[in-house]
């Protein structure tokens, strides 16, 4: 069983290996390795060509990957933080024929000021609606972020991947080839789903987990593509339990509200009770906010 | 009939002929799409002006396989790259890009010169002899793309040509940059074309062989513009009230031609 980061990196190193045209760019991701460890290796293996290290500044790093793609190269950009993603989103939307370019947006969560990276990170999944056939994921430990690469890379068009870096030094179970665009069922159950992406996941397999000892099973479900949303599977996991919740992390309400909206009006007439969404932070208080709004949910 | 088939008809006739009328026929579209913005027929319209001159003859001095990348704003360079008037007009009702294997010209799009340094490093990485040539102004300067986009450029070694063109507005010229990045930027006079031209043709082979970006300066200050290659002309005896009477019938031909195709709808 390996960490994250290591599988991460071992996923570029095989992607690259196989794609010729695949470049990785960002701050520090040559010699360095990556301010995460991510492109450890890179470097040394592919070079100063294939693994180049540019200028933070979303204006310069993303220009540059834009005009790659353009000529059929496949950059995979690693950005400093999602505080560039509205400004990323507004040269490549201004950018005709952009083809394959992944954005890597590593997002720190364990700090208090967090909430206001959330905002611009998972908020800012909107921003990529003008660009056609765009793609904004969010990795989860059940959507590692090496899988989400590997589906990225293969695709056409541009793929944004949240990666949470609490997940970078999480031990993975093995994971299969992981489908961009859908949602996941995480964990079975009839009587109600629990609907988050990221971090907040494992809050609601632990929430889950506890209404499981009180005879409730809930259904838990991995939004992972954040843009577009997989209303499909959403309105049909809701339709089938009639109950739901969307948990989220601090700042990412708006996004939430979006989650929630497509899930209601995909299932209207099946509703037992009102869609409620809830911020949650990883540890026990939120687990029992869940299990308490999962409770009036069932006794609406 | 079209801008490019005005050129080409006048064969031998030598770049300083040929850098006139493009400038002539530059100018006359920009009138056209002034009145058309003016009229609501535009969406948008970003008057090349003076800039004009720099922009053709840094075009002129590139090779039929290179690119230019730039905003909707050069669209005289595109002219001198063969782009007809009825693309030009087209793109400028519809407010779409202006593309093509010549030149790429899209509004006023951040980070167009850091897309010009990717597109050249993609033609380095694919061993292709390609130059790309990426005109910003002040604004890029004074918000820092441009000179990320050239520092950029520096550290992969990216054969881009950088032409800074319009006005100063009160700024100091690019030298600073000479010493600060280690990048090679010349100064050059707004309104020479044809040194523009004649620097391109020189510095071009040395920037597709690996030897880094260039930077030419060719932003103008507050003085009156002195049109240097009409007066070269003139010295040369070959303008006469005649001789630009006939060039500017033929470019009112032309782009009535493509006017009308425009308004007649899409072919």
């Amino acid at each position: 069983m390996s960490v994250a980061v290591a599988e991460l990196a071992a996923s570029l190193h095989q992607i690259m290996d196989s794609d010729p045209g695949l470049l990785v760019l960002g701050p520090d991701v040559g010699a360095y390795g990556g301010r995460f460890r991510a492109t450890r290796g890179l470097f040394e293996t592919y070079g100063a060509s294939r693994v180049i290290d540019l200028d933070p500044t979303p204006v310069t790093l993303v220009g540059v990957a834009v005009g790659l793609s353009q000529a059929d190269m496949t950059p995979v950009v690693e950005l400093e933080g999602p505080a560039s993603l509205a400004q990323a989103a507004s040269i490549i939307a201004s950018e005709p024929g952009v083809g394959r370019l992944v954005l890597r947006v590593p997002t720190i969560t364990s700090a208090r000021a967090d909430a206001l990276e959330r905002v611009r990170g998972e908020g800012h999944a909107a921003s990529f609606s003008a660009i056609e056939g765009a793609m904004v994921v969010c990795a989860s430990a059940h959507s590692p972020p090496s899988r989400l690469l590997e589906a990225a890379a293969a695709r056409d068009g541009v793929t944004v991947i949240i990666e949470p870096t609490g997940l970078y030094r999480t031990p993975l179970a093995s994971s299969s080839a992981t489908q961009l665009g859908t949602a996941q069922v995480v964990r079975d159950g009839a009587d109600l789903t629990l609907m988050g992406w990221g971090e907040t996941l494992e809050v609601l397999v632990a929430a889950a987990a506890a209404l499981a000892s009180d005879g409730v099973h809930a259904k838990v479900i991995d939004v992972r593509c954040l843009h577009p949303l997989d209303v499909v599977t959403l309105g049909k996991v809701v339709r089938d339990s009639g109950r739901a919740l969307v948990a989220h992390a601090a700042g990412a309400e708006a996004l939430a509200a979006q989650v929630a909206h497509a899930a209601q009006r995909e299932s209207f007439l099946s509703l037992e009770a009102p869609i409620e969404t809830l911020v949650v932070e990883p540890g026990r208080e939120s687990v029992q906010a869940v299990v308490d709004a999962a409770t009036r949910a069932l006794h609406y | 009939m079209s801008v490019a088939s005005i050129s080409l008809g006048r064969e031998g006739a030598g770049p300083l002929l040929e850098l006139v009328r493009f400038q002539l026929a530059a100018r006359a579209l920009e009138e056209l799409l002034e009145r058309w913005w003016r009229a609501g027929r535009v969406p948008r319209f970003d008057p090349p002006g003076r800039a004009r001159t720099a922009q053709i003859g840094a075009a002129m001095g590139l090779t039929p396989d290179d690119l230019i990348v730039g905003g909707r704003r050069d669209f005289p360079a595109s002219i001198a790259r063969g782009h007809r008037f009825r693309a030009i007009l087209r793109a400028a009702v519809g407010g779409e890009p202006l593309g093509g294997a010549a030149a790429e010209l899209i509004g006023r799009g951040p980070g167009r010169a850091s897309v010009a340094v990717g597109r050249a490093l993609a033609a380095r990485l694919q061993q292709s002899e390609r130059v790309v040539l990426s005109f910003f102004g002040t604004a890029a300067v004074r918000d820092g793309s441009a000179l990320g986009a050239i520092r950029a450029a520096r550290d992969v070694n990216a054969p881009v040509i950088f032409v800074a063109r319009g006005p100063l507005s009160g700024d100091p010229p690019l030298t600073h940059i000479d010493a600060a990045l280690g990048v090679n930027v010349k100064v050059m006079l707004a309104d020479d074309g044809t040194e523009l031209r004649r620097a391109v043709v020189n510095t071009r082979p040395r920037v597709a062989q690996g030897g880094g970006p260039v930077v030419f300066d060719a932003r103008f200050g507050e003085s009156p513009a002195v049109a240097r290659d009409t007066q070269r002309l003139q010295s040369a005896g070959q303008l006469s009230a005649e001789f630009e009477r006939a060039v500017n019938d033929e470019i009112r031909a032309a782009l009535w031609e493509a006017r009308n195709l425009v308004e007649g709808g899409p072919s």
